[in-house]
């Protein structure tokens, strides 16, 4: 119990995972499984976000403006480390460029065979060969 | 000037792409911007070459972050050895051959559309220049993610059966990408840097405790996936084949050999010397999967008709090869590969060349419609012959060195089945050219007219097919040179 409940949001973050995983391989619709993708995504955003959280720290902005007199003294264990959230920055725009890309996909094929089910486009495949 | 070389490398081709899109659909003013691009990339990679090769390995912080001495990279290093320089040119030289190989393809297959594919074009070869030689594990993950999304607009280019092959690499290459990142973030919060080097230098001193060892296994999924290591190899045969030819002729060498490259950054670097003494278990699994991948898509390859679907089956077996040969706990495995990488590029490059060349020589890549190529294209047929000698590995072409080598790693670490899987292989390729070949040459066809177009592509593909015997008579020089160096480091 103890091992669930001191990595919390680490079980947090493997259920996403896992739910993401099973949208995207195993749904037949095309956008469900753009959905599973994109939770699947989330979920490793939400993992990079936590690790960069610390017990008592704040935001990783310092108290005197630039300019205003001498930087004060600073204690790394004060503030949360904000390199991860800037690499999710990117992995976020990554994601979106994704999504966008499959979802102009999945258009183009509702306008070549009229239905976004996987089934019945491989079936479409099939008979029109 | 010369200290800027390696960001210019993946720079020219990002800002060409950039360009590339605004420019008027002319397909011959785009044809002289694209190959002046590409000439200027390839330049700027050779100068890049013949600098590493003088001054020995370059470090380059991007923005001029240099780390304090003595405490981690902040910023985004690129690093050039021997053998990221020249995969940096083989990169250039690839696209410059796959760029005129593909130009007569353009007003059937692009179209009006072509600014946007040379801008996807370009974009894909900047990727591939960042790929080879960024050394920062999140920078080389947000490459590899540049290069696929490139990659999916390129392949989605082919219409048709194309969109549906397009929207499955989507969902496979997006979560091999993710599952390299979370190994990412695995090595993140244990080491607390992102640079390559860094890590190295962390991880040789640290016992492999679980967690590093779910960081190898999520980032070497990631990679298998991106690889198309049987069994995750199911995107690629359909995509590769509807994808369009001056699109094809880019990705199908590069694509797979860049992941094989980044799998050799991790296993050599990060978990340098580490595969024989401990993890014996993994090298055996990986070796057994690489065995059995070669065997399958070899097979896979035998059961197709179609002559560009059959190639890009023999992609999945070159996979396996390359995924062997890094595993083996023998070094000259890792050798063996390497070269194999370099080899199968210039390979893959001819053999999609060879099927422009022959749809337009007959008209057609089905097998049915192969009769009277040797007529109607000789240089075409000479191409195709050559290419197999590569594939079945007949000397002297630099595939006869690189299995000779896999081989020799094989042998040295006691792995038989990668051994019985390679020869196997062999003979698999051999009735696969020897099918297509009887059917061109002896199957007998009416018209027997000279094709001038066909001639032309042929020309192309049997001079990118005597680079592979060029490579095959220099294979030990560039072994010694470019990569012994870089693994027995």
């Amino acid at each position: 119990m103890n091992f669930i409940e001191s990595s919390f949001i680490y079980w947090f973050f493997v259920i996403l995972l896992m739910i993401g995983l099973y949208g995207a391989i195993a749904k037949v619709n095309l956008v469900k499984k753009l959905i599973g993708l994109t939770i699947f995504q989330t979920a490793i955003i939400l993992f990079y976000v936590s690790i960069g959280q610390k017990k008592g720290a704040g935001i990783p902005i310092l108290d005197v403006g630039h300019g205003h007199g001498p930087p004060p003294e600073i204690t790394a264990a004060q503030y949360i480390n904000p390199l991860p959230h800037v690499l999710m920055l990117t992995a976020i725009v990554v994601g979106v460029a994704t999504v966008g890309v499959a979802l102009a996909v999945i258009q183009r094929l509702y306008a070549e065979y009229g239905t976004v089910e996987e089934d019945e486009i491989l079936e479409m495949i099939v008979t029109r060969e | 000037m010369s200290d800027q070389l390696i960001i210019l490398v993946v720079i020219w081709p990002l800002l060409a792409g950039v360009f590339s899109a605004l420019m008027p659909a002319d397909h011959k003013k785009l044809a002289l911007w694209g190959l002046l691009n590409l000439a200027v990339t390839n330049l700027l990679s050779l100068g890049l070459v013949r600098k590493v090769l003088l001054e020995g390995t370059i470090h380059y912080q991007v923005s001029g972050w240099v780390p304090p001495a003595g405490s981690p990279h902040l910023g985004i290093e690129l690093k050039a050895s021997v053998l990221s320089a020249l995969l940096s040119w083989l990169i250039g030289a690839v696209a410059l051959l796959g760029f005129i190989g593909g130009r007569s393809t353009w007003k059937t297959q692009i179209g009006e559309r072509l600014p946007h594919f040379m801008a996807l074009l370009f974009l894909l070869v900047a990727a591939f220049q960042g790929l080879s030689l960024s050394n920062d594990a999140f920078n080389l993950y947000v490459m590899l993610e540049i290069s696929s999304l490139a990659t999916y607009g390129l392949i989605a280019f082919g219409g048709g059966r194309a969109y549906l092959a397009t929207f499955h690499y989507i969902v496979m290459g997006t979560i091999g990408a993710s599952f390299y990142l979370i190994g990412v973030g695995y090595l993140y919060i244990k080491t607390g840097t992102l640079n390559i080097g860094d890590l190295a230098q962390i991880l040789s001193q640290v016992e492999l405790t679980p967690a590093y060892l779910l960081a190898l296994g999520f980032l070497t999924t990631g990679l298998l996936l991106k690889m198309a290591v049987f069994p995750l190899h199911l995107w690629l045969p359909n995509a590769y084949t509807y994808a369009p030819a001056s699109a094809s002729l880019l990705v199908a060498p590069l694509s797979t050999k860049l992941a094989v490259f980044l799998l050799f950054r991790v296993v050599n670097d990060l978990f340098a010397g580490r595969i024989a003494g401990e993890l014996p278990q993994w090298s055996f699994f990986l070796v057994v999967v690489a065995s059995v991948g070669i065997l399958f898509g070899t097979s896979l390859a035998l059961a197709q008709r179609d002559l560009k679907k059959i190639f890009s089956c023999l992609i999945v077996a070159e996979a396996g090869y390359m995924l062997g040969g890094l595993w083996l706990t023998d070094q000259r495995g890792t050798v063996g590969a390497l070269f194999h990488l370099v080899n199968d590029a210039v390979a893959t490059l001819a053999l999609f060349l060879v099927v422009v060349a022959v749809v337009k020589s007959v008209g057609g890549r089905n097998l049915n419609e192969l009769p009277g190529l040797f007529q109607k294209s000789p240089l075409t047929a000479a191409a195709l012959i050559l290419v197999a000698f590569n594939l079945i590995g007949v000397p002297p072409t630099s595939g006869f060195f690189s299995k000779a080598t896999l081989l020799t790693g094989a042998v040295a670490s006691g792995r038989y089945e990668f051994v019985a899987a390679l020869l196997l292989a062999s003979l698999g390729n051999l009735v696969i050219f020897f099918r297509v070949i009887e059917i061109a040459y002896f199957d007998k066809v009416e018209d027997t007219k000279v094709s001038k177009d066909g001639q032309l592509a042929g020309a192309l593909a049997l001079m990118t097919a005597l680079l592979l015997v060029a490579l095959g008579l220099f294979s030990q020089s560039i072994m010694d040179i470019f990569i012994r160096p870089e693994v027995f480091s």
